[in-house]
């Protein structure tokens, strides 16, 4: 999921930084003191999350946390992805230093949409947490097919998207179960 | 009875929930990079590459394209085999590009630099052993190097840990000082 340097174009991938820049200025603009802890905490989770990874099919899938730092951290989540990215690229280069933004974007979609999903309370908790989870593999998934696709890689971009439909499962149990973890020792952290 | 449904239902949901869990982390491979990596050898007149995404896990039939220095068109098209190895055999020194598709999400690339030693080599007899009999290594060898895995992972806490007390520290002095203001 994370995409390496010389895939994207690089004017793309340029614009995707000075947006990826603004976004981590916009969402952790007035921060409280409460919130940074979190902050530092679902970084860290996220960085150490994506090395945990598992064969499938002749690939390699890994985690991704996108949902339950969504969850967790709300509008706040983008500099807590940015900066876990810029870390695994220059101490793993896991994904690119050029793509940083176009993986920021992507990741970050998926995480704010899971916050979105978490944010509709009519809905029973544990379906959101589901949806949450789910959608923060799916989304970013769906992206870098569709942008890979463009560049002109890849078989197909459902074919692609089916890979990590297992992955997505996976992750929707884990935030499932983390949000029921959470719920029971420190409701208040589920934002 | 509906009570009791709610515990039934939350103890059934609670194993669904874990089995997953747990047999991901018992499948897991190993914790450390999970990008594609690299291992070139060199068995003149034949460059093998090995691409794989752990210490263990081979890259299995993943799209590779070789272009030779200098040149925009692949020299070479194939795919990995059962075991993440691909070879070529090139025809000059220079900086050869591997690029490396998985079409399943992962795409990277590599540059070995085939030095002219590697062309002296091309008349020993190929094979393992024979290699040694070079004068010096004629194909770099991209390897993972520095610091092993786990110093990696703590290096990188260490700096979210790191920024994040700093920002906290900034922040707290930021709100103080508006509390003065105030008073």
């Amino acid at each position: 999921m994370h995409i390496a340097d010389g895939i994207i174009d690089t004017k793309i991938c340029i614009a995707a930084h000075a947006v990826s820049v603004g976004l981590v200025y916009v969402s952790g603009r007035k921060i409280s003191l409460e919130e940074i802890p979190k902050m530092g905490m679902m970084g860290a989770a996220l960085f150490v999350a994506s090395l945990i990874h598992f064969p499938l099919g002749g690939t390699s899938i890994h985690l991704g946390l996108f949902g339950i730092a969504g969850i967790i951290l709300g509008k706040r989540v983008f500099p807590a992805v940015f900066t876990a990215l810029l870390l695994q690229s220059l101490i793993f280069q896991h994904g690119g230093l050029i793509t940083l933004g176009v993986n920021a974007l992507n990741m970050g979609a998926g995480a704010f949409a899971a916050w979105l999903i978490w944010r509709q309370k009519r809905v029973p908790e544990y379906i959101r947490a589901l949806i949450a989870g789910f959608l923060g593999i799916m989304i970013p998934a769906l992206l870098m097919a569709v942008e890979f696709r463009l560049s002109g890689y890849g078989r197909g971009i459902m074919y692609l998207v089916s890979v990590y439909l297992v992955a997505a499962a996976i992750e929707a149990a884990i935030t499932l179960s983390a949000v029921r973890l959470f719920r029971k020792v420190k409701p208040d952290i589920l934002a | 009875m509906g009570f009791m449904r709610s515990i039934l239902v939350n103890n059934l949901l609670n194993r669904l929930v874990m089995v997953p869990v747990c047999a991901l982390f018992m499948f897991s491979a190993d914790i450390m990079a999970h990008g594609i990596n690299f291992e070139i050898a060199e068995h003149p007149p034949v460059v093998k590459v090995k691409v794989f995404f752990s210490r263990t896990a081979p890259l299995v039939d993943a799209a590779v394209n070789v272009y030779a220095p200098g040149d925009d068109k692949p020299y070479q098209r194939g795919r990995t085999d059962r075991a993440g190895f691909f070879a070529f055999v090139p025809d000059r020194a220079g900086d050869w590009t591997v690029r490396v598709d998985d079409e399943r999400g992962h795409v990277d690339r590599v540059t070995v630099t085939v030095s002219g030693n590697f062309f002296d080599g091309e008349k020993a007899e190929t094979g393992d052993a024979e290699i040694t009999e070079l004068p010096e290594p004629a194909v770099e060898t991209i390897a993972e190097q520095g610091l092993p895995v786990f110093y990696r992972i703590l290096a990188g806490l260490a700096v979210i840990f790191g920024l994040t007390g700093i920002v906290f520290g900034v922040r707290a002095r930021q709100e103080l000082r508006n509390m003065n203001k105030g008073s």
